[in-house]
C-alpha cells in the first residue's frame, strides 16, 4: 500500500518550547517546594525559601503559558467563561491560580501547617496535571501508556532536589536525588517501550531521529554524569540535572507532536 | 449517538474520484489561502490539514490479490463527534455544540491554548497563526443554517457526498453497504457509527477503516483524563510515600548506627 | 455558474444547481474559478517590448494599437502573394500567422475568422488542430458531422461504457458523473489505459495497453465481433456501407503486408482512384445485400482484420488473452436493439501518427453494433477547452470556414467553380445527400461578410489555399501548426498573432516553437497572463539583447468579464453574462479586434493596398454594451428580403438574399430571443432520456443526439421501444422526441443525411492513409510492428530538422506517455497561477513502476531527470504500483506517464513535457505523437 504521509517537521508544533519551559519551571520548583515540606518542614527558613523558588516559578511560567496563547489579552476567558472540568487544561489554570496564592500565603505565614499542605496539594496538583493535559490528548506518544504522571513526578523530584543543592547541598537531598533519578530513568525507559507499538515514529525520533540530540542529551549529561559528578562537585551535578530536566521536557512534548 | 434530526455528512468512497473539488469549493467559500507545497511522491496536497486548509483529500494506491491495481480516496476533515474531544478539551467554551451535533470554535472567544488541536484523533483542528485561534471545518454552519449545502457536498462531481439529517444520512449509508457487499465488495462498512459517540460526518468504505489509517476503538477525552488523574493520583501518593520511607528509613538505620 | 458581485468584487462563484449537467457541482479548477479571475497574476496593464530589450514597459492602449496595426498592414502589404507559383490567384499573405484562441467566445472567435480571412491571412490555427483535429475528419467521414455524437447527460443510458485514450474522470469530472450514474443503473465500465488512473479506480474491468497500440485492440475487437456474429444485422446492412460494392481493384492492408492499393512509395502517399465504390449507369452504387459478395465493404472488413487474433494482439498491446476476450464479449454485448454501447475518448485517441485511424476503428464498431443514434451509444468525444468546439464550428483553423464549409482553393477561381466541387451527389437511395445545399450557406456567409458585394466579387476577396510560394522544405499546402513553427524558423512567417494561446508550451517539441519564437519580428499576445510565448525572449538560457522580436501584450478579460457563448462539447451553445468590469485596463476581445478593424479600415482608404477592398467592404460591429448579441445575431443570420433573424437554416438561399455567418448556428438567436441563454431545466423528453431541449441551443437545429433516426427501422418506429428516441407518428406526419436527424418521412432520408450515402461508412475512402484503420507503431517505438511489415504509417507527416530529431529504443529505452491532471490547465497559465490549483498539484511528475524506479536508484519522491532526442526536463518521480511493466517475449518494456502542465513562467516555474516530444504528425490533420514516444531516465 503506498500512502504518503510526512512526519510533522521539527518547528511545525502547537506546543512548543515555552510550553517545554514552563514544564521544566513547574516541576523544579514545585519539586523543590513539595521536598522542602516533606524533609525539611521543621526549617520555615528553608520552607520560606521554597516556596519563593515555587511562587516565582508559578508566576514566571504562567507568564510563558499566557504569552504563548494565540490570544494572550483573552486569558481571562480561563476563569470567567464557565465550568470546564473535563478540560485539563480549565482545572490545570485554576491549580496553577490557587497554586500560586497558597505558595504566597506559606510565604508570608511559614509556620502554618494549613498553608503548608494546601500548598504542598495544589503543587503536587500543578506538576502532575502537566502529565494529565498530555494523557489527554489523542496523541499516541503521549496516551499510550499511564505513566507520564510517573515519569513528570519523578523528574520534578530530581530538579527539584537539584535546586535545593545548589543552595544547600545535603546528604539527604543528594540521597533522594538519585533515587529519584533511577525512578526517573526506569519509568522513560518503560514509556518507551510500551507506547512503541502506537508511536514507533515518536519513539524512533528520539532514538535517532531529529530529537535524538535532546533524549541521548538528556541521558548523557543530564543524567550519568552528574551521578558521576556528584561526589565532587554539587554544582556543576545540580546544574547538569536541571539542564537534564528540560531536556526530558522538552523532548517528551516534541516527540508527542511528530 | 447523534439525534436522529442532527445534521450529517455521508463521504461514499465507491464514489469518489479524488477530484478534490471539495478541497478547493472549503477554500473558496471560507475565504482560506493556499499553502505552499511540494510534490513528495503523491497526489495528495497539503499533505496535512492546517488553518489553512480544512479539508483534504487522501491517496491509496497498491495491487489487489488479483494483480489489478487499486486506487482510493478518502476524505480527511472533521468529523463532528458527538463526544468530541476538543470540545470535552476546551478551557473556555469556544469551542462546543451547535445546533445540529455541529462543532465550531467562537473565535472571538478562543484564546489559542491549542488543547483542541492536540485532543483532535483525526488532525482536523490547526492554529491558524495569523488570527491566533483554531479553525476547522464548520459543517458550513452558516450555509446550512440557511437551507444551503455546505460548500464540499455542493461541490462533488460524482455525488460522493450528501448532506441531510442524520437519520436518513445513516440509512443511505447501510443501503450503499448492502449494494456494495452484492457488488463484490465483502469488507464494505461504515465508519463513524460509534466512534467518539458516533460521528456527524460518515464513511462508506470498500475496505476496513484502518486500512485507511482511520482509528477504530478511540477513547474519549474524559476517559483519558479520568485515567491520567488517577495515575498521577497514585503516583504521588507511592512516589511521595516510597520517598519519605526510604530516606528515613536510612536515616534512622544510620542513626540506630550511631 | 453563479456569481455573487459586491461593490464591483465578485466575492463567491459556485455552481449553478439548475444546471442539468453538473447540477450545482464543479470540478476542482471550476470550484477555483474565482482564485482565476482574481489571479495575482492578471496583467492589468499594456506590455510592450522592445527588441533587444530586456523588460517590459507600460504603454496605453491607442500608441499600442496604432503600432500593431501598421505592423499588419506593412507585413501584409509588403510581400502579398496575389498568384501562386502555378500561376492561380490566391490572394493571401503568407506572412502573418494567427493561432488561438479556444478558450474565448463563439462571437470573438468567429469575429477572429472573418478579420483574419478579411486580411487575406492563411496560417490561422488554433488548439484543435493539436488536440481533437482528428477527431473531425474520423467522425466527419464515418458519419457526416465531425463533432460528439452525442452529450454529456446522455451517458446514463449507456449499458457498457469503453474508456480508451481518455480520463473522463480526471478531464470531465461533470461527464463522469454520468457515467457513475450509469454504474448505478447497472452500466459497466471498460478502461483500456498505460496506466491505472483516477478513471480506472471505477472500471469494471481494466486492463494496462501498451502506448501506441489501440488500433491493434481495436482491430481485434472488430474481428471478434464479425467473427461471433454479434453485429446488428439490420442496421448493418441498412445503415452503413457494409453491402456497398468496391471497385475490385482495393486491395487491403492483409493482402499487401499493411499497405493498401495505391502507395507510391516516392512520394509517400497513396493514389486511392481504387478506393471506390462500383456504381451503375446513374451513379448509384452497387450493392449485395447479402453481404457474401467478396468486393463487399462488408468481407472486405473480414478481409482486413483476418489478422488480428486475440493472441497477436495480446502480443502488439501488452493485454492478457483472457482479459480481451473479456472485454471484446462485453462490450460486443450492445449488438442488440435492447443495449447501449458507448465510447468515449480525448487526446489519448487522438494525438498520434495514426490518430484518426484510432477514431475510424471506433466509427467502425459503433456501426457494426448498430450503437450510432441511440440514447446511451455514439462516439463520445470530450473536447478540453471551454470553447474549442466552438472555435472549430467557427474555423480558427487554416482549412475551413466557419460551418465546416472548407476554405476555397487556387484551382477554383469563380464562386461556381467552388461551388460546383462542394456540392455532393447523392449515390445511393434515398439519401438527403444534404451538402447539396452547400451553396445557400456559403453564399450567406459572403453575404454576412460582404453585405453590400455581390457574391461573386466577395468570393474573390477570400484568400486561397494551395501549395506554399517558395516553402523549402515542405510545399505542400500545409499551413497548420507545425508548419507555422517552421516557417517562422526560417523567416517566412514575420508576424505572429497570439490569442489565448501559449505554443510556447503547449505543441510538441517545444523547444523549437521557442525558438522560432525568437525570430519573429513582431510578436502580438492576447492573454490575461504573461504566458511563455510573451515571455520568450526572457526564458532561462537566452539572451534578449539576441532577440529582435517585438512583443505586444495586450491584457484581456476573462469569461466573467464580457458576455458571450461558448459551446461545449456536446454541441450547446450556452450563452453568459458579464458580471464584473476587467481589472486596470485589460479589455476583452471584441473591443480589441473592433479597435484594429477600425484602424485598418482607415489606413486602407487612405493608402490603399493589395485586396484593400475586402477590409474596406468587411462588416463590422460598433463598440456598445451589446455587441456579443450583434455578432451572434449575425452568425444566426438575417434575410435581407425583411431584414428578420432567420428561424432555421433550413430557410437559407443561394441568391444572396439571406446572409448567415455559421448556418450550423442558424437558429441560434432568432426573432423569439436568444436560444442560447435559455434556461429551462425540465428534461423534455417523455421518458425523462436527459434531453433538454429549452435549456440553451445544440447544433445543428437544437437536435440533442446526432443521426436519431439510426434508432428506428424503415418506417420510422424505434428499434427499442423502452428507450425510444425519435419516432415517426404517421397520423399527425411528423417525428415525435428530439428534433429528428432529417424531418423528411422516414422512407424519403436515410438516417446519415450529411454523407451522400446517406449511410455511414465502414470503408471510408476519403482518409489519406487508408478506408480502414491499419495498425502501425509510433514513430518512436521500442518495437516492430508485429502485424505487418509496414513500421510505420507510411503516409504520416514528419518534420526533420536540426531541432526534429528522433531516438533509437537503444539509446532511449522506455516508452512515455503524457497526460493531464484534472488540477491543472493545459500549460499551466490557467492553474499554476491560481494559488487554490497550485496548492494542490504544485510540482511535475513523472509516475514510473517499480521495478523500473529499482533498476534505476529511484525513491518516490525524488527528482529525475528525463531525456529524450529532442530534450529534457525535470520532474519528481512518482512511483506506483499502478503502472506495471509489459513483457514481450523475451523483453520487458517498462512505460512511464509524464505530466505537461509546467512552463517557465507563472507559479511554480518548471518544465514542460513538449519539451520531449515529437512532431510526428497524421497525414490526415497534422496532429502531433505526443502520447507514445522514447525517452531515458536518470536521477537529478
Amino acid at each position: 500500500m503506498i500512502h504518503v504521509n510526512m512526519p510533522n517537521p521539527i518547528g511545525g508544533e502547537h506546543w512548543g518550547f515555552w510550553i517545554a519551559l514552563y514544564f521544566f519551571l513547574a516541576g523544579a520548583g514545585g519539586g523543590a517546594y513539595l521536598l522542602s515540606v516533606l524533609y525539611a518542614s521543621e526549617s520555615l527558613r528553608r520552607v520560606r525559601q521554597a516556596a519563593m523558588m515555587a511562587f516565582l516559578a508559578v508566576v514566571l511560567g504562567s507568564g510563558l503559558l499566557v504569552l504563548d496563547l494565540g490570544q494572550p489579552l483573552r486569558f481571562l476567558n480561563l476563569f470567567l467563561s464557565g465550568f470546564y472540568p473535563s478540560s485539563v487544561m480549565w482545572t490545570g489554570s485554576w491549580f496553577l491560580l490557587l497554586a500560586g496564592a497558597a505558595l504566597l500565603w506559606v510565604f508570608l505565614r511559614p509556620a502554618s501547617r494549613a498553608a503548608q499542605l494546601s500548598a504542598a496539594l495544589l503543587v503536587a496538583l500543578v506538576v502532575s496535571y502537566t502529565a494529565v493535559l498530555l494523557m489527554a490528548t489523542a496523541k499516541p506518544f503521549w496516551n499510550a501508556t499511564p505513566l507520564l504522571p510517573w515519569l513528570f513526578l519523578a523528574s520534578a523530584a530530581t530538579s527539584g532536589a537539584a535546586l535545593l543543592q545548589l543552595l544547600e547541598p545535603n546528604e539527604r537531598l543528594k540521597r533522594v536525588l538519585v533515587a529519584m533519578a533511577f525512578v526517573e530513568l526506569g519509568v522513560l525507559l518503560l514509556h518507551l517501550l510500551w507506547a512503541y507499538p502506537q508511536a514507533a515514529a515518536s519513539v524512533m525520533a528520539l532514538l535517532a531521529g531529529p530529537l535524538a540530540w535532546a533524549f541521548w542529551g538528556f541521558l548523557v549529561l543530564g543524567w550519568a554524569l552528574p551521578i558521576w559528578l556528584e561526589r565532587r562537585t554539587h554544582l556543576a551535578a545540580a546544574v547538569l540535572t536541571l539542564f537534564g530536566a528540560f531536556l526530558l521536557r522538552y523532548f517528551i512534548v516534541f516527540a508527542g507532536q511528530v | 449517538m447523534p439525534k436522529p434530526n442532527d445534521y450529517a455528512i455521508l463521504f461514499d468512497a465507491s464514489r469518489c474520484i479524488g477530484c478534490k473539488s471539495c478541497q478547493v469549493a472549503c477554500k473558496q467559500w471560507n475565504d482560506l489561502p493556499a499553502e505552499q507545497t511540494q510534490n513528495r511522491g503523491s497526489y495528495a496536497n497539503p499533505l496535512k490539514l492546517s488553518g489553512a486548509t480544512w479539508l483534504k483529500m487522501n491517496f491509496w494506491e497498491g495491487l489487489k490479490p488479483d494483480g489489478d491495481p487499486y486506487f482510493d480516496f478518502t476524505r480527511g476533515s472533521c468529523m463532528h463527534c458527538t463526544h468530541a474531544p476538543c470540545v470535552a478539551s476546551c478551557p473556555t467554551g469556544a469551542m462546543a455544540h451547535r445546533e445540529g451535533g455541529v462543532v465550531t470554535v467562537d473565535q472571538s472567544a478562543c484564546i489559542g491554548c491549542r488543547s483542541c488541536v492536540q485532543a483532535c484523533p483525526y488532525d482536523a483542528v490547526h492554529f491558524d497563526e495569523a488570527k491566533g485561534v483554531v479553525s476547522k471545518c464548520t459543517l458550513c454552519y452558516d450555509r446550512i443554517s440557511n437551507g444551503d449545502q455546505p460548500a464540499c457536498v455542493k461541490a462533488c462531481p460524482t455525488d460522493a457526498l450528501t448532506f441531510g439529517r442524520y437519520q436518513e444520512i445513516r440509512a443511505v449509508a447501510e443501503e450503499r453497504v448492502r449494494v456494495l457487499k452484492e457488488r463484490g465488495y465483502p469488507r464494505a462498512t461504515v465508519y463513524g457509527l460509534n466512534e467518539l459517540g458516533g460521528t456527524h460526518v460518515i464513511y462508506v468504505l470498500t475496505e476496513h477503516p484502518s486500512a485507511y489509517h482511520l482509528p477504530v476503538a478511540l477513547k474519549e477525552a474524559e476517559k483519558r483524563a479520568g485515567t491520567g488523574w488517577l495515575s498521577a493520583g497514585i503516583a504521588a501518593a507511592i512516589l511521595g510515600a516510597g520517598l519519605k520511607f526510604i530516606v528515613e528509613r536510612r536515616e534512622a538505620l544510620k542513626g540506630g548506627e550511631k | 455558474m453563479i456569481a455573487a458581485v459586491q461593490e464591483g468584487k465578485l466575492v463567491n462563484l459556485e455552481g449553478d444547481p439548475d444546471h442539468p449537467i453538473n447540477q450545482g457541482a464543479l470540478c476542482s479548477k471550476g470550484q477555483a474559478a474565482r482564485g482565476f479571475v482574481q489571479s495575482p497574476y492578471r496583467v492589468t496593464k499594456v506590455l510592450y517590448r522592445a527588441p533587444g530589450s530586456d523588460r517590459w514597459e507600460e504603454k496605453d492602449w491607442a500608441w499600442a494599437l496604432d503600432r500593431i496595426a501598421r505592423l499588419i498592414k506593412d507585413t501584409r502589404d509588403a510581400e502579398w502573394v496575389e498568384t501562386d507559383d502555378l500561376g492561380q490567384v490566391v490572394s493571401r499573405t503568407e506572412s502573418i500567422a494567427t493561432l488561438g484562441t479556444s478558450v474565448g467566445s463563439n462571437e470573438e472567435a468567429y469575429a477572429m475568422s472573418k478579420l483574419f480571412r478579411a486580411l487575406g491571412i492563411v496560417y490561422i490555427e488554433h488548439q484543435a488542430r493539436i488536440c481533437h483535429s482528428s477527431t473531425v475528419p474520423a467522425l466527419g467521414t464515418s458519419f457526416g458531422r465531425g463533432a460528439m455524437t452525442n452529450h454529456p447527460i446522455d451517458f446514463r443510458n449507456a449499458d457498457v461504457i469503453l474508456v480508451q485514450g481518455g480520463n473522463p474522470a480526471e478531464q470531465h469530472p461533470l461527464t463522469f458523473r454520468w457515467i457513475l450514474e450509469a454504474k448505478e443503473r447497472g452500466a459497466k465500465l471498460i478502461v483500456v489505459d498505460p496506466r491505472f488512473n483516477r478513471t480506472a479506480s471505477k472500471a469494471d474491468i481494466y486492463a494496462q495497453i501498451r502506448p501506441g497500440t489501440d488500433i491493434a485492440f481495436m482491430g481485434g475487437l472488430i474481428r471478434y465481433i464479425l467473427e461471433n456474429k454479434r453485429y446488428d444485422e439490420f442496421y448493418v446492412k441498412h445503415y452503413t456501407n457494409a453491402p456497398f460494392l468496391v471497385n475490385p481493384d482495393f486491395k487491403t492492408a492483409t493482402e499487401l503486408d499493411g499497405l493498401f492499393s495505391g502507395y507510391d512509395p516516392e512520394k509517400r502517399q497513396y493514389d486511392t482512384g481504387s478506393w471506390s465504390y462500383q456504381v451503375d449507369e446513374n451513379g448509384m452504387v452497387k450493392k449485395d445485400m447479402s453481404l457474401t459478395d467478396p468486393h463487399t465493404v462488408f468481407q472486405l472488413l473480414r478481409k482486413q482484420y483476418e489478422r488480428y487474433t486475440p493472441e497477436l494482439v495480446s502480443k502488439i498491446t501488452g493485454i492478457p488473452v483472457e482479459k480481451l476476450l473479456a472485454i471484446y464479449d462485453l462490450y460486443s454485448s450492445t449488438g442488440r436493439p435492447d443495449r447501449a454501447g458507448t465510447i468515449t475518448y480525448a487526446m489519448g485517441a487522438t494525438q498520434h501518427t495514426y490518430g484518426t485511424q484510432h477514431i475510424r476503428s471506433y466509427a467502425i464498431v459503433q456501426l457494426l453494433l448498430g450503437n450510432i443514434g441511440i440514447p446511451g451509444g455514439g462516439i463520445n468525444a470530450l473536447r478540453g477547452h471551454s470553447n474549442v468546439q466552438g472555435s472549430t464550428d467557427f474555423a480558427l483553423l487554416y482549412h475551413d470556414l466557419p460551418g465546416y464549409l472548407g476554405i476555397p482553393t487556387g484551382d477554383k477561381p469563380t464562386l461556381k467553380d467552388w461551388l460546383e466541387s462542394k456540392v455532393s451527389k447523392a449515390n445511393n437511395a434515398p439519401s438527403a445527400n444534404w451538402w447539396q445545399n452547400y451553396p445557400k450557406y456559403f453564399v450567406s456567409l459572403l453575404k454576412a461578410w460582404w453585405p453590400k458585394v455581390d457574391p461573386e466579387t466577395a468570393y474573390a476577396f477570400l484568400p486561397k489555399l494551395s501549395p506554399h510560394k517558395g516553402g523549402v522544405p515542405d510545399k505542400s499546402a500545409d499551413y497548420s501548426h507545425y508548419a507555422i513553427f517552421h516557417a517562422i524558423l526560417e523567416g517566412r512567417i514575420k508576424g505572429l498573432i497570439a490569442i489565448g494561446q501559449n505554443p510556447a508550451n503547449s505543441a510538441a517539441n517545444a523547444n523549437l516553437a521557442r525558438k522560432a519564437l525568437d525570430n519573429l519580428k513582431w510578436l502580438v499576445v492576447v492573454d490575461p497572463m504573461e504566458t511563455e510565448t510573451a515571455a520568450h525572449w526572457k526564458r532561462p538560457g537566452v539572451d534578449p539583447k539576441a532577440i529582435q522580436t517585438e512583443v505586444f501584450l495586450l491584457p484581456s478579460a476573462v469569461w466573467a468579464e464580457k458576455s458571450g457563448s461558448i459551446t461545449n462539447t456536446g454541441r450547446w451553445a450556452q450563452w453568459y453574462d458579464k458580471v464584473l468590469d476587467p481589472p486596470g485596463e485589460a479589455k476583452d476581445e471584441l473591443w480589441i479586434l473592433t479597435e484594429l478593424v477600425q484602424r485598418l479600415k482607415k489606413m486602407y482608404a487612405e493608402e490603399g493596398g493589395p485586396n484593400k477592398e475586402a477590409i474596406l467592404e468587411l462588416s463590422w460591429w460598433e463598440h456598445s454594451e451589446k455587441i456579443s448579441e450583434e455578432v451572434a445575431k449575425e452568425y444566426n443570420g438575417y434575410d435581407l428580403t425583411t431584414g428578420k433573424l432567420m428561424a432555421k437554416f433550413a430557410d437559407l438561399r443561394d441568391d444572396g438574399t439571406t446572409a448567415c455567418g455559421n448556418w450550423l448556428y442558424c437558429g441560434a438567436f432568432t426573432e423569439e430571443g436568444n436560444k442560447m441563454a435559455r434556461r429551462d431545466p425540465r428534461d423534455t423528453h417523455p421518458l425523462g432520456l436527459g434531453l433538454f431541449h429549452n435549456w440553451a441551443y445544440s447544433w445543428p437545429a437544437n437536435r440533442r443526439i446526432l443521426y436519431n433516426r439510426a434508432s428506428t427501422d424503415l418506417t420510422g418506429q424505434p428499434r427499442n421501444p423502452n428507450k425510444w428516441l425519435v419516432r415517426w407518428n404517421p397520423k399527425e406526419e411528423k417525428w415525435e422526441g428530439d428534433v429528428p436527424d432529417g424531418t423528411a418521412p422516414p422512407e424519403k432520408a436515410l438516417p446519415f443525411i450529411m454523407l451522400p450515402e446517406g449511410v455511414g461508412r465502414l470503408f471510408a475512402a476519403q482518409l489519406k492513409d487508408g478506408p480502414f484503420p491499419e495498425h502501425y507503431e509510433p514513430w518512436e517505438s521500442a518495437l516492430a510492428n508485429l502485424i505487418s511489415g509496414q513500421d510505420k504509417n507510411p503516409v504520416c507527416k514528419v518534420w526533420v530538422s536540426d531541432l526534429d530529431v528522433y531516438g533509437s529504443p537503444e539509446e532511449y529505452p522506455i516508452v512515455a506517455t503524457t497526460y493531464r491532471l484534472t488540477e491543472h490547465w493545459h500549460t499551466g497559465m490557467m492553474s499554476r497561477n491560481v494559488p487554490w490549483l497550485l496548492e494542490l498539484q504544485p510540482d511535475p511528475f513523472v509516475e514510473m513502476d517499480v521495478e523500473l524506479a529499482k533498476s534505476l536508484g529511484i525513491k518516490n519522491g525524488d527528482w529525475v531527470r528525463i531525456k529524450s532526442a529532442r530534450g529534457e526536463m525535470r520532474a519528481v518521480a512518482l512511483v506506483t504500483p499502478r503502472i506495471l511493466p509489459v513483457k514481450v517475449g523475451d523483453k520487458t518494456l517498462h512505460q512511464v506517464g509524464i505530466v505537461i502542465h509546467w512552463g517557465y513562467q507563472g507559479g511554480n516555474p518548471g518544465d514542460s513535457a513538449n519539451q520531449l516530444t515529437p512532431q510526428a504528425l497524421d497525414p490526415n490533420t497534422f496532429i502531433q505523437e505526443t502520447k507514445a514516444f522514447l525517452v531515458r531516465i536518470e536521477r537529478a
